[in-house]
């Protein structure tokens, strides 16, 4: 941040700081009371949680993250998912990378369209096209595949990653590239021998949002998944709420760690999501 | 704060890197301002140097093919079958008989009108309490940076979490919000989701206080508005008040819109939570169009299903462009 | 225009490029060996639910029994246990084309899967083998014949789903046993309010049907609606039987019997005050036995539990549901698969191991057992108890959903909660739930 602003805080009054936190306070609380008590559930036996006496844990138990792993088996759907947000990110960003060099370095014709149309999926509620991408996968014979589920991650987050790419490019001087085209160097060896380095912040930035992205995902993972062995964690979070024979401690403390990956990640790269998230915003 | 201001062209530009800047993200905790410097012409870049056409084609190949199988060929079978009675296998035009039947079919108006409200509650609620925090944290009170982490975190939670944690939240037995309104002496024995008088509201409460994402854009969007406006303002005697109303809220036009525009693209297609918190129950009360098209593509009937994603499209282009409108956002990339 | 075309036509054809790559990756498996493999969708281990635990020991004793001629694998199925999710999953399945050799759906689930034609009829497998066919209980296979007399699935269990009941809760209410009538449940119910307790908890679900199907049943002609009208008929309104049953289990809840959370639909909301000893009743069939009651419940409330059928509307006019519970059914065409598939659901219902599942689970035979292998089996004595007593009862019937449109799931737990909270009254909910539940089996 630069230091814009700071000149209007000096004349503040205590009655304005009141309102400002007594504001901030009530947003905060909220926003995340429901979420934090639910973790803090995950501390207790199922007889609390049933019973809902108390917000505190009382008796403290850690049985319900024993139960996750070894009732629940979350490790393994934490791995699918881990494998399909890691290879999905990549195969998003290498695509896209690939794409948006020359279509925000050269003009050809119908780059303009093709631009326009890779931005316009950004623009659109995907759910619409809920059937006829489960019909495509199917014929593909990619239905409850977890290859089928990583390339299909991989074009879900394929504009969104070409459309920062692209801004990125845009706004970074050819002359690099140029000089070593000059020099004799090839495309992919200028590709990936100038412009990649270069561009290694927003892939970063990129990359982490996109990772997010699929690790949340559950509407598409609901259509085009079905058996056990390949599922992601969000389904198992959404099956939490309709089993019969129902480890509820084993639950929240599932639950639980699933929303750490993505808090954890943010908390570690805040920089990355949030200029990622604001570059992709205004396109 | 950005990665990716850091790496704009020098001043000294050709008329290929002015346009070239104009076109760069704004990201922000920069001093000119996107509204001022944006143009409408498109990126003009340099010819393709011979010999280099072939590697170009390979180079776009991999995304063309992604976005054409996942994106465009999908696009297309949803115009083609949205006229058909289609399972799959046995396929029939019947012209508009899909869209009559929708619109004669009142649990389709519910889930129109339960969309519309979801997405109003998130323009009407959610981005103005954005907004408001988001300028209250540009005051940098102290601890901002920390609040506005703190503020941010519910944005990275999955919707699936979110439905556990409120159908837990608002069990009305063992949740924490009857709980804690019976330990504040007000009635605490309503069943929030599962009330028709309540439910919208129930469901609408589990993503309007996610600020997070309004709240960082328009902290970035203040941040580049320019000292001078607010030190000229001082010197004629502005309150904080007067400037946040009179400068800030004026400048930040574009970026409430942009906020609008991607909460509403999120509301249209609303799914997750209302398919696991309550299945679009009771009577309909939180059935969304999302959820409405999932229904009929379980029952088989693909052509309906689609008839119902081609109007969430049209819905969702349509809010678009006037969003866009009313806001004057830019036309760029779209 | 020009370009955007061209660009468009160039991205079309590299997409159905792929497709003919994938295409051509696919080829189906030629395995020669002389060993048939099927797959089996509700085989897999489970800690949690002692049916897929005790399906996956049977499988495995079949592939011993079978070795070289026959062979179970077993699909790891998120949906294998009985759930809301379970028809969808298959659903979509057949829709993929897809569905495994071998799995199980109940009677509710068969009528909307007959739909996708991809069910494997048994009737001939049963005709061809007399002593087979003869084996079964009386009435095993109605709720899984079709319209055209088709056999789509082997049954698995049969058992009576009753009342359990917490004996301490009942007897500090002044009850020494479970009420005979409804009027005396209302009234123990009214004294465990008093005592804030819950008088019976249930789901918005497949619990709360239960006690609506019991409330139908125990009136004469009850088991006619269950079985045929609910159907037949254009209006379930028509039927006072029924009309009196909604509105009785209605103001049960509006006179606060009933968990307040009974509308989500998930069955653990139900169960769950009753484990922890805030509700008197719970209803629900003998697997709850081992999936809950010794599993997860308060110290000591397996010894104070006991199993009742439902009270009558009169003295003496007791009943209870009889339902032959999930079936197995096979989603294959293929002859030699077939012949495995037959061979697997024979052993399954042979004297052996319906015993052994009796003892893993709790659930009754579909098959006449004889009598001294049944003693010697030491079966759950809360389960085997309400089935030598439905001998004796008045009524008997089968639940709501058996026979019941697929769309009943659905329709009820959409409209449930609106009616109770009084949105609708008697006449338009059952109007409504008639006409939804048919339209959304389609």
């Amino acid at each position: 941040m630069s230091e814009t602003g700071n000149t209007r805080i000096a004349r503040r009054s205590v009655w304005a700081n009141i309102l400002i936190y007594g504001f901030l306070g009530i947003v905060v609380l909220l926003a995340l009371a429901p979420t934090v008590w639910v973790m803090l559930s995950s501390f207790k036996t199922g007889n609390q949680i049933f019973s809902g006496n108390g917000f505190w844990p009382s008796p403290f138990t850690l049985q319900g993250f024993i139960d996750a792993f070894t009732q629940i088996h979350l490790h393994e759907y934490m791995l699918n998912t881990l494998i399909y947000a890691g290879l999905g990110t990549v195969g998003a960003l290498g695509t896209a990378f690939l794409a948006a060099y020359p279509l925000a370095r050269f003009s050809f014709r119908g780059r303009n369209a093709l631009v326009a149309l890779f931005s316009l999926a950004l623009a659109l509620p995907l759910v619409g096209l809920a059937t006829p991408v489960f019909f495509v996968v199917r014929e593909l014979g990619m239905f409850d595949s977890r290859l089928g589920m990583v390339i299909f991650y991989s074009a879900l987050q394929f504009p969104f990653t070409f459309v920062v790419l692209r801004a990125f490019l845009v706004s970074t001087p050819p002359e690099l590239e140029e000089a070593a085209m000059i020099d004799g160097a090839g495309y992919f060896t200028t590709l990936f021998r100038i412009v990649l380095p270069l561009t290694r912040p927003a892939l970063a930035t990129v990359a982490v949002v996109a990772f997010v992205n699929i690790w949340n995902e559950f509407f598409f993972a609901n259509l085009l998944l079905v058996s056990e062995e390949n599922r992601n964690v969000q389904l198992v979070l959404a099956g939490f709420k309709s089993q019969f024979g129902f480890n509820v401690t084993g639950a929240v403390a599932g639950a639980t760690l699933v929303m750490l990956v993505p808090i954890c990640l943010f908390l570690i790269l805040q920089r990355q999501v949030i200029a990622g998230l604001t570059a992709g915003a205004v396109k | 704060m950005s990665v990716l201001t850091r790496h704009r062209p020098p001043h000294s530009a050709s008329g290929n890197e002015r346009a070239a800047s104009a076109e760069r993200a704004p990201v922000g905790g920069q001093v000119e301002r996107r509204s001022l410097k944006r143009s409408a012409r498109p990126v003009s870049g340099t010819r393709i140097p011979r010999g280099m056409r072939g590697p170009i084609v390979v180079s776009l190949l991999p995304g063309l093919l992604l976005f054409g199988t996942f994106f465009l060929v999908p696009f297309f079978v949803l115009t083609g079958t949205a006229f058909a009675r289609w399972s799959g296998l046995d396929f029939a035009w019947v012209g508009l008989d899909n869209y009559r039947q929708m619109f004669q079919d009142p649990v389709f108006f519910k889930a129109i009108v339960n969309t519309l409200f979801y997405a109003a509650a998130s323009v009407f609620i959610q981005v103005p309490l954005g907004v408001g925090v988001g300028m209250v944290l540009a005051l940098r009170p102290r601890g901002w940076k920390a609040l506005r982490t703190i503020v941010f975190v519910p944005f990275v939670i999955s919707g699936a979490a979110y439905a556990v944690i409120f159908s837990m939240f608002y069990n009305p037995r063992a949740g924490l919000l009857n709980n804690a309104l019976g330990a504040l002496g007000l009635p605490g024995d309503r069943d929030w989701l599962f009330d028709t008088a309540t439910a919208r509201w129930a469901v609408a409460g589990t993503f309007v206080f996610i600020i997070g994402f309004v709240v960082v854009l328009v902290m970035a969007e203040i941040a580049s508005i320019p000292n001078e406006l607010y030190e000229a303002a001082s010197v004629d005697g502005a309150t904080t008040w007067q400037q946040l109303t009179r400068i800030t809220l004026p400048l930040l036009r574009n970026v409430i819109g942009t906020a609008i525009l991607i909460r509403l693209l999120v509301d249209i297609g609303m799914f997750d939570l209302v398919f696991i918190l309550t299945a679009g129950g009771p009577d309909d009360a939180t059935a969304t169009l999302a959820l409405y098209a999932y229904r009929a593509y379980l029952s088989g009937e693909w052509g309906y299903a689609n008839a119902v994603g081609s109007v969430i499209i049209v819905i969702g282009l349509v809010l678009i462009i006037t969003v866009r409108r009313a806001f004057r956002i830019g036309e760029r990339a779209l | 225009m020009d370009k955007a075309r061209r660009t468009t036509v160039a991205t079309v054809s590299a997409a159905a490029l792929l497709a003919g790559v994938a295409g051509c990756s696919s080829g189906p498996d030629a395995a020669d060996s002389g060993e048939v493999v099927v797959t089996c969708a509700t085989c897999q281990e489970s800690p949690t639910d002692p049916f897929l635990q005790y399906n996956y020991e049977a499988a495995q004793r079949f592939n011993e029994e079978f070795a070289g001629d026959f062979r179970i694998e077993t699909i790891e199925n998120p949906n294998a246990g009985s759930g809301d999710d379970r028809l969808q999953y298959y659903q979509r399945l057949a829709l993929a084309d897809d569905l495994p050799d071998l799995f199980q759906l109940n009677s509710g689930e068969i009528k909307a899967m007959q739909e996708t034609g991809k069910l494997h009829d048994f009737a001939s497998s049963l005709e061809a083998d007399g002593d087979w066919a003869a084996s079964f209980q009386d009435q095993a296979f109605d709720a899984l014949t079709g319209p055209e007399g088709q056999i789509w699935a082997i049954p698995q269990q049969r058992d009576a789903i009753g009342i359990y009941y917490n004996s301490a809760l009942l007897e500090a209410a002044g009850y020494d046993r479970f009420p005979a009538t409804w009027d005396e449940l209302e009234d123990l119910a009214a004294e465990l309010k008093q005592q804030d307790k819950i008088a019976i908890a249930l789901d918005g679900d497949w619990a709360t049907k239960l006690m609506w199907a019991n409330l139908i049943g125990t009136q004469p002609g009850g088991d006619e609606f269950l079985g045929e009208k609910i159907v037949e008929l254009e209006d379930w309104g028509e039927d006072p039987a029924v009309v009196q049953a909604t509105e009785r289990l209605r103001d049960w809840h509006v006179e606060g019997y009933v968990n307040a959370d009974a509308f989500s639909g998930d069955f653990q909301n139900a169960a769950a005050p009753y484990l922890t000893e805030e509700a008197a009743m719970v209803p629900n069939g003998p697997w709850f036995v081992k999936t809950n009651l010794t599993t997860e419940a308060a110290p000591g409330l397996y010894e104070k539990t006991g199993y009742a059928p439902a009270p009558g509307w009169s003295d003496g006019g007791q009943g209870t549901v009889v339902v032959s519970g999930a079936g197995w059914v096979s989603g294959t065409t293929d002859e030699r698969k077939l012949e495995a598939v037959e061979t697997f659901v024979k052993f399954m219902t042979s004297e052996d191991e319906v015993l052994a599942q009796a003892q893993a689970t709790g659930a009754n035979p579909p098959v006449q057992v004889d009598a001294a292998a049944t003693e010697a089996a030491d079966l759950e004595p809360l389960a085997t108890g309400l089935i030598e007593q439905t001998a004796d009862l008045t009524y008997s019937y089968p639940h709501a959903r058996v026979h019941g449109p697929a769309g009943l799931d659905t329709s009820w737990k959409n409209l449930w909660p609106a009616y109770v909270k009084g949105d609708m009254d008697t006449d338009e909910f059952l109007q409504r739930l008639t006409d939804d539940s048919a339209s959304s089996a389609q």
